[in-house]
């Protein structure tokens, strides 16, 4: 190892501690937003140094770029509503004393649960001996579809409870279609124009990159769900079309779509989601389009959701 | 060469870090903003170098993802302070 890329490393160490400690001690609400973006950044990089590229892309698509649009989206909310200063959260002493042993109890949980696993090489190996069989090649990908394509799906479950979360909280009314705001201005509007393209080529791009490198369903479905999300940014109100039942078979489409691939595995007499070697990619190309439809489509009714709720306040009967 | 890289990336990094300092700083919100889009632009520079030092190409394409959902924290803030009157920027926070 030598002694630059130790420098590079220490330096990349020490802003990822400070920029934590500073998102969480800064006051308001702004301020650590800003360095919570910079910290996705800054992780980002740290994944790129531990050569986890995968991971890197993760970071970038949801920790940074999805996730910094709807914190920023969220502040609008704040600095709108009716007080001049944003809510402090009332600290408590119970509070933080509960705060801080339960995260104290997990810490010492999961380092128990470490210790005490069984000394074992891992399953590296394993994995890398049965590529071959799995349909694609890029080992990342090979583990997420296929190996452990069950973690995945429930993954995806994961998004669709956190969907239903916002419809039980919001009420139904967020999603009524809403007219196309005029435009709100000449450069933003051209901005969604010239890039709207590019981010949806870039999201098929990163999909079908996923069989022989990194990328993947997740990573795509966040692209294009940033189309989306430019789009509304750009004035264009939920569409008409997009009827409540539409709605729901987009948003249910990638988690049944492997649930029926998973039976019907069972039925030819595999194990749920065990794929036949030989349908193996094309299967795992199939899952992973509905999966990347689904996923974009949830991210893209998250933003949307909120988004309406702010700007017309009136149909939010549940704030206040 | 690829060390060459690294003392470069070492260096936009120590440009972050003097970055923070506006971050923290303020005053307005805008110049916060400007910061983390310093932050995305300094941060695609050192991702590339990153794949040239380390020689894993797939760093470009995480570059690449960077760069266009950069766009969309910019047009999210827009739309947050845009779509009523500007208040005058408020001192601190």
């Amino acid at each position: 190892m030598n002694p630059v890329a130790v420098g590079f490393d220490g330096l990349l160490a020490l802003l990822i501690l400070f920029l934590a400690v500073r998102a969480l001690t800064a006051p308001g609400l702004q301020q650590p937003v800003i360095l919570f973006i910079a910290f996705g950044l800054a992780m980002a990089l740290a994944w790129a140094r531990m050569r986890a590229p995968d991971v890197a892309l993760a970071e970038a698509a949801i920790g940074t770029g999805l996730l910094g649009v709807l914190l920023i989206d969220s502040l609008g909310l704040f600095t709108r509503s009716k007080s001049e200063t944003p809510p402090q959260p009332r600290r408590s002493r119970a509070a933080s004393i509960l705060a801080v042993g339960t995260t104290l109890l997990l810490a010492g949980g999961l380092g128990f649960a470490i210790l005490a696993m069984p000394e074992a090489e891992g399953l590296a190996a394993a994995a890398a001996e049965k590529l071959g069989a799995s349909g694609v090649d890029h080992p990342v990908t090979a583990v997420l579809l296929n190996f452990r394509s069950f973690d995945t799906w429930l993954e995806i479950g994961v998004l669709l409870i956190a969907m239903w979360g916002l419809f039980c909280a919001g009420g139904r009314e967020g999603f009524a279609p809403r007219a196309t705001e005029a435009r709100p201005g000449t450069v933003l509007g051209g901005t969604v124009q010239s890039l709207l393209p590019l981010v949806l080529l870039v999201g098929i791009y990163l999909l079908w990159l996923g069989k022989v490198d990194s990328g993947g369903a997740f990573q795509a479905g966040v692209v294009l769900g940033a189309a989306g999300i430019l789009l509304r940014l750009g004035g264009l109100g939920f569409p008409d079309w997009l009827r409540p039942w539409l709605v729901r078979t987009l948003l249910l489409f990638g988690f049944a779509f492997m649930l029926l691939v998973g039976l019907s595995a069972l039925f030819a007499g595999a194990a749920f989601l065990e794929y036949p070697p030989t349908l193996a990619g094309p299967l795992i190309l199939a899952v992973e389009l509905a999966a990347t439809l689904s996923i974009g489509f949830t991210l893209y009714c998250f933003f949307t959701y909120l988004f309406d709720l702010r700007i017309h306040p009136a149909t939010a009967s549940s704030e206040s | 060469m690829q060390v060459f890289y690294l003392l470069l990336g070492a260096f936009l990094l120590a440009n972050l870090a003097a970055a923070l300092l506006r971050v923290i700083r303020g005053p307005g919100t805008a110049d916060r903003l400007m910061t983390a889009q310093l932050f995305g632009t300094t941060g695609v520079a050192v991702l590339l170098l990153l794949a040239e030092a380390m020689e894993a190409a797939a760093l470009r394409d995480t570059a690449l993802v960077f760069v266009l959902l950069a766009v969309l924290i910019v047009a999210a803030f827009t739309r947050t302070e845009g779509t009523e009157e500007r208040r005058p920027a408020g001192k601190g926070s």
